[in-house]
């Protein structure tokens, strides 16, 4: 029912003024083009690619989180990428708030809205656009240029509809998401 | 696969995976014992006769599936409400389908958005620039030549599948459902769907004169549901359409015995005749021609044996729900129009009225047969005031139940204790308070240690509490099973009452009950239910 506390080394992680936990021990790239909300935890081994930016033009965010995600063991974040009118190029990638990423899995969506919870072992495509409050199931692979609408739950390889999320969704994963930064990830007393 | 449908219940206990708790709707309870369902106004005195059985697992939710009705001051699970449908949209473009024509489009996206035959991914539009290959995949295609030379076919980003591979290609990259509709319009399935809706149609003209003219009130809704949704039905399988139109007819006919015998109907299309000839042929060429089960029931019109005869189709709409009690009528859900918005104009859930029960330590590991456990069960309190709850097990409810109690002896595989079977929860509050009275905490705390033996822990407004479990051999009841574990779980009966006792800070509140219990739901009306919990699987043979 409870997820069990999650115990790290207070030495592992930078806490950031607005509460971002983000681990030593992943790959951040590019972090000036890197914008996190305040309260996301990036745990350990993740790569988040900030550097795959759009050719040309000055400062742009690359990758935009919202507050209170979660970032799960060894997922990574990169950018879509395509080649449009013969020019290759990256596009931007944008976390809503309340976003869960389960250990393993590999997102380059395009648009990832609020409360969205992805399980473990996923892999969601290139330019896939995931509106708010849905559920992957783990080990889900959803093709490039999919689009996932609200309340949703998508399982299988290629994903599909397989049920539907209540509509207290959005209070259970926000209760969810502040249960796990206040509560389940604490650190530990070396 | 885990999931069934939109109500969100799953089809085997065994593929829950515990520890859950989950709760049990008055609806059940009023489908076993019709009789005295009307004798109390509030319901909450027939609930204590019977707990969930283990067969029960499918009429039991977590919270966030129950709703509560505030007008019945009952529970509502996803089998005891109503649903109408708000809009209809497309998942793909997400773009609002106005409701007149979702039946002229036939329930699916009349825009750009297909679905792979293949593999029911979505399609994407490509575009093919080379004019050499144009050309010659043109002349292929018997389609007509393109203005710019351009063309544009649908590509399955999943599996590879391109609509080139069935000859289909398309002029423009926009509209492509309207590009295809002189195709699908001359489709015999749908010809055939056509012409039995026009003679239907004539039909229930005759019928529904006829009914006037004999001065019989029989609505024409109700003659008219009856005739419509066979024919529709049927029409989809060309082989039954006459079958069907026979059948219906002579219902219908005898109903209306006084009027004329309607002319036969005469089918467009002869239904094929089953050719062993090309089974055999794809027994010779193998497996790999032939369409899954999965891809024949995805194109229903013609259930294609082979994989050429498969096309894409149009992608089915969805839609937005809003929801009734089945019992007062009331709305329990309204979602707003939009069909991109999120929010709900009302939302009735249960978990904004009733405790939400959590087991707060994962005691799978620490199960063994006939060793007791403790568990810790918290109760949240979501509502703005303090609440009293008292919980009782099958072993304490079942003496003052009818004699049903053995039987649930029986099949429930663990003895329950529960040390603290009364106790209270403070009420919710919004979250600034709670930081203003950080100070006195500790004393809190205090207090509730002393007040009771049982409770683990009392916090803002959640209580958590004791339990003593010793799981128990059943007495070869459920042995019939074919998996050797069990699912360790119990059922509890919870009872919600307003908390007597005034509680200390809210004295002052007191003083003025109108403007404290202003929310709408002024009368807190006891309730109580039945909870399954599950807590692990034990393997049977062990220890």
């Amino acid at each position: 029912m409870e997820p069990p506390i999650t115990y790290y080394t207070k030495a592992e992680y930078i806490e950031t003024d607005t509460g971002n936990k983000v681990s030593r021990k992943s790959v951040i790239c590019g972090s000036q083009n890197i914008v996190l909300g305040g309260k996301t935890i990036i745990q350990t081994e993740c790569i988040v690619r900030g550097d795959l930016r759009r050719t040309g033009g000055g400062h742009a965010v690359v990758i935009a989180i919202g507050r209170y995600c979660l970032l799960s063991q060894r997922c990574i974040l990169r950018p879509p990428y395509k080649t449009y009118k013969g020019v290759f190029n990256y596009y931007p990638m944008k976390i809503g708030d309340h976003v869960v990423i389960g250990e393993d899995s590999v997102v380059e969506a395009a648009q990832i809205g609020s409360h969205v919870h992805i399980g473990k072992d996923c892999v969601i495509g290139r330019f896939v656009i995931i509106k708010d409050c849905c559920k992957i199931l783990d080990g889900t692979v959803i093709p490039p240029n999919t689009v996932i609408p609200s309340f949703s739950v998508y399982g299988g390889n290629p994903g599909r509809l397989v049920d539907e999320l209540p509509e207290s969704t959005q209070e259970l994963y926000e209760a969810r998401t502040k249960q796990f930064y206040y509560e389940k990830f604490i650190a530990e007393h070396a | 696969m885990t999931y069934r449908d939109e109500a969100g219940f799953v089809v085997e206990d065994v593929l829950i995976p515990p520890p859950y708790v989950y709760y049990q709707c008055h609806c059940h309870q009023q489908a076993r014992i019709p009789s005295n369902t009307q004798t109390t106004p509030t319901g909450h005195d027939d609930e204590t006769t019977e707990p969930p059985r283990t067969a029960d697992i499918l009429s039991l939710f977590p919270i966030s599936r129950t709703y509560y009705c505030d007008h019945c001051h009952q529970l509502r699970c996803p089998l005891c409400i109503s649903e109408e449908i708000a809009c209809y949209y497309c998942p793909n473009c997400l773009f609002e389908v106005p409701t007149a024509s979702v039946k002229a489009e036939k329930n699916r996206c009349g825009r750009n958005c297909f679905e792979c035959p293949e593999c029911q991914n979505t399609l994407t539009v490509v575009s093919l620039v080379d004019p050499a290959a144009t050309g010659t995949a043109e002349t292929a295609a018997g389609g007509t030549a393109p203005a710019t030379g351009n063309t544009h076919y649908l590509s399955c980003g999943a599996c590879r599948w391109d609509s080139l591979e069935i000859g289909l290609q398309f002029e423009r990259p926009t509209g492509l459902a309207t590009q295809l509709q002189p195709v699908e319009e001359g489709r015999a399935d749908v010809r055939e769907f056509e012409n039995l809706r026009l003679h239907f149609e004539k039909l229930l003209k005759v019928k529904d004169n006829a009914n006037n003219q004999f001065g019989l009130l029989r609505g024409r809704g109700a003659g008219g549901a009856g005739l419509n949704l066979p024919s529709s039905l049927l029409a989809s399988i060309p082989g039954l359409a006459s079958l069907a139109s026979f059948g219906n007819r002579s219902a219908a006919s005898s109903t209306t015995s006084r009027d004329a015998r309607p002319e036969n109907y005469v089918p467009l299309t002869e239904p094929p005749l089953s050719d062993d000839t090309e089974r055999v042929q794809l027994v010779r060429e193998g497996a790999k021609n032939v369409t899954t089960l999965r891809q024949r029931m995805n194109q229903p019109n013609d259930n294609p044996m082979q994989k050429s005869a498969l096309y894409p189709q149009r992608i089915q709409l969805r839609t937005k729900r809003s929801k009734r009690c089945r019992k007062c009528e009331h709305i329990l859900v309204k979602p707003e129009q939009k069909a991109q918005s999120t929010r709900f104009k009302i939302k009735l859930m249960a978990s904004h009225f009733i405790p939400t029960i959590s087991i707060v330590n994962s005691p799978l590991s620490d199960l063994k047969w006939d060793t007791p456990t403790r568990i810790i069960m918290k109760f949240s309190n979501p509502l703005e005031r303090r609440i009293a709850i008292s919980l009782a097990t099958t072993q304490s409810a079942s003496t003052s139940s009818r004699q049903a109690g053995d039987s649930f002896q029986a099949e429930s595989n663990c003895e329950v204790t529960v040390v603290a079977p009364n106790f209270t929860v403070d009420p919710a509050k919004e979250i600034w308070e709670y930081d203003e009275e950080g100070t006195e905490q500790p004393e809190k705390d205090s207090r509730g240690a002393a007040s009771a033996v049982g409770i683990h822990e009392r916090d803002k407004n959640i209580t958590s509490i004791l339990v003593h479990v010793t799981p128990r051999r059943t007495r070869g009841v459920a042995s019939s099973r074919s998996s050797n574990q069990e699912v360790i779980r119990f059922p509890l009966l919870v009872t919600v009452k307003q908390a007597d006792e005034v509680p200390v800070e809210s004295q002052v509140t007191s003083a003025n009950p109108e403007e404290s219990s202003g929310t709408g739901h002024n009368k807190f009306e006891p309730l109580s239910f039945w909870v399954m919990v599950g807590l692990g699987r034990l393997a049977r043979s062990n220890g």
